[in-house]
């Protein structure tokens, strides 16, 4: 009796699990098995180095998408933060420099958040403007050149150096992941986006300020890709238009696959981190193996429509009636 | 009681001003005048004939779009399946001669199926269905292009007529796209799946309860609209002499902003085909105007950000003034 407790815990606490974790074991047992060189520390180090980036966003529009909504701009976003960090540098000085990046890209969280709260717009046509539009003005900014960072900003020990032992980029994910989990799991803001994501009206009803929780959703959002777009600037030491256009879609597809639900209302950060980090090994084993960067955009695309599949199949059998949505 | 009729009568046939079909034509005119007063060069017949030339490509993906709109989504993938279009199309024609065009047609109707048998079967989420098979359209042109590069057609087969020819002067994609927005009209006024679409876009369940047979209409919607980027597919192919991998991407967001500057919402339900090729033409008018000031590229895609996030507004206000009480899905 005593032996069968801790168990039993033990197998509430397994079942509890989300699927996308034990997909995630499951696939580093296989890559680690099949890709050569993939289980070392130095390729996992590097793995991690570049799940640290992609979770950063990731997280941003895991609250976003917890809301109900969708954040397409942060593609832009980190390359405006990017291209204003490095043309502030000289005039500035580089901690102020630094903070504008980041006010850049909040700033362009709070225009998407304000448009969806009180304008009421959908939230994946006011993103995709803002990605156009803040992909012409990061453009703009530098004449469509990536602009070179001066050495005297100290960037690359946003990149290089390490923080508490750690590489400085996983150790501001880690820290951006226990925010982030306090944020959605303790605080009431992070279960007021909870509940606007599962049903809006029912949130106003109960006498929350719906439109201020979603504004803060973009704006909170928007915190963590700045923080991305800054570990990627000190990454290129540049100020680069093209940063990494592609981010707003592989933080989506890592969401979609770690289980987040698009329809808002539920997703948790382990499943988050658990789609992260399946991306991110999904592109290393791919690099490894020497395939074509192709197959890497077809794997992606491909999961992330699998994993939505697998969960409306097996968790919400789709009704035979078109229910009232 | 019998004088009860007519006014019965006037309620039923008095129409509320359709603030919808208004946007695109100002959106025009305005736009022109604008341009016209930036750059002199911009009004002329030279010109015009230019940007006919230029937005057949885009009239027809809007057109295409626009059906998917209608029933409440929308098909992000419409660029990437353009840009596989060329690729399998260019691949097919070297192999086949002009019998491998049905290529390009058959490539882009299959991709926006099986969006349209994800979306309507599955019930995956539109954004999630149609992001998916952008990634992997595009990838998918890629590896047939060993990574990104152009295929190019035999030197033996010519389909520059096809993306350059004019008729009577007025070029040939204009013809296409214009011809394309007949039927597309015509589809949906007067055919039952066209006007199937509408009852969807309106009210999924209501529709089902009456009968509509949501999950086939839905996969025709998506089907087509892939069928119109293999189309587009078809046009980039014959103007370029070239299967392109990488040609397309942002073809979706204008796309999509033309559907709605052309008056269709967002929420599904409404929209018509003159008026989203009305909004093509202002989209493309507005780049190529900016394009002959001289003014950057990246100004361009500045104010096209802008025009998306600007139609969104006016689609907020559209619904507040036309469509009366009507909100949105979402609505809080």
């Amino acid at each position: 009796m005593t032996a069968s407790a801790p168990i039993a815990v033990i197998r509430t606490r397994l079942a509890a699990a989300p699927a996308s974790l034990y997909a995630l074991a499951l696939l580093f047992l296989v890559l680690a098995l099949v890709v050569p060189r993939f289980a070392t520390v130095g390729n996992l180090t590097n793995v991690a180095r570049v799940a640290a980036i992609l979770a950063l966003a990731a997280f941003g529009q895991a609250v976003v998408l917890v809301t109900g909504g969708i954040d397409f701009s942060s593609g832009s976003s980190v390359a405006l933060t990017s291209v204003v960090t490095v043309l502030l540098v000289p005039s500035l000085g580089a901690s102020e420099a630094l903070l504008a990046g980041c006010l850049t890209a909040v700033a362009i969280g709070a225009v998407n958040g304000s448009l969806v709260a009180w304008l009421e717009l959908p939230p994946f046509l006011v993103t995709l403007g803002m990605l156009i539009a803040g992909h012409g003005l990061a453009s703009l900014l530098v004449g469509g050149v990536p602009l070179e960072a001066p050495a005297s900003l100290g960037l690359s020990r946003l990149s290089q150096g390490t923080a508490g032992g750690l590489p400085v980029p996983i150790a501001v994910a880690a820290v951006a992941f226990a925010v982030f989990l306090v944020l959605l799991r303790r605080t009431v803001l992070g279960r007021t986006w909870y509940l606007v994501g599962s049903n809006a009206r029912a949130a106003r009803l109960a006498g929350l300020d719906v439109r201020q929780s979603l504004l803060l959703a973009y704006v909170v959002g928007s915190l963590f890709v700045a923080a991305a777009g800054l570990i990627l600037t000190a990454r290129v030491s540049s100020g680069q238009p093209n940063l990494y256009p592609s981010l707003p879609f592989e933080a989506i597809a890592a969401c979609a696959i770690g289980g987040v639900p698009l329809t808002g209302g539920a997703g948790t950060p382990a499943q988050v981190l658990a789609g992260v980090l399946i991306v991110a090994m999904i592109q290393n084993a791919v690099v490894l193996l020497n395939f074509s960067p192709s197959i890497q955009l077809m794997l992606i695309g491909g999961l992330t429509v699998g994993a939505v599949l697998v969960q409306q199949v097996a968790w919400r059998r789709p009704s035979r009636a078109w229910s009232a949505s | 009681m019998a004088a009860a009729e007519p006014r019965l009568e006037r309620l039923v046939t008095r129409r509320p001003l359709d603030y919808r079909a208004v946007v695109a034509p100002v959106a025009v005119v305005g736009g022109w005048a604008v341009l016209a007063l930036m750059n002199p060069y911009f009004l002329t017949v030279a010109n015009g004939l230019n940007i006919a030339g230029q937005f057949g490509i885009l009239a027809i993906v809007a057109l295409g779009e626009l059906l998917v709109i209608v029933t409440g989504g929308f098909d992000l993938s419409v660029g990437s399946v353009a840009a596989l279009a060329t690729v399998v199309g260019a691949r097919a024609v070297n192999a086949l001669g002009p019998l491998g065009l049905p290529a390009l047609a058959l490539v882009g109707a299959l991709c926006g199926a099986v969006n349209g048998v994800l979306i309507a079967h599955f019930r995956v989420q539109p954004v999630i269905a149609t992001l998916g098979s952008m990634l992997g359209a595009r990838g998918l042109a890629l590896l047939l292009s060993d990574g990104g590069q152009t295929v190019a057609l035999r030197p033996d087969i010519d389909l520059m007529p096809l993306g350059y020819g004019h008729v009577a002067g007025i070029p040939g994609t204009f013809l296409w796209a214009a011809g394309l927005a007949v039927a597309a009209t015509v589809f949906t006024r007067r055919i039952r799946l066209g006007r199937r679409l509408y009852m969807i876009g309106s009210h999924a369940a209501a529709a089902e309860l009456v009968g509509v047979p949501v999950r086939s209409t839905l996969v025709w919607a998506y089907a087509l609209s892939g069928l119109s980027s293999g189309l587009a597919g078809l046009l980039l192919l014959s103007r370029a002499g070239a299967g392109l991998p990488t040609e397309g991407s942002g073809l979706e967001l204008s796309a999509i902003a033309s559907a709605v500057i052309g008056g269709a919402a967002l929420t599904g339900g409404t929209g018509s085909p003159p008026s989203v090729f009305l909004g093509a033409f202002f989209i493309q008018s507005l780049l190529n105007g900016l394009n002959l000031s001289g003014i950057s590229p990246f100004v361009a895609e500045l104010v096209l950000g802008s025009v998306i996030v600007l139609a969104g507004l006016l689609d907020f206000a559209m619904r507040r003034i036309g469509d009366g009480p009507r909100r949105p899905s979402w609505g809080y």
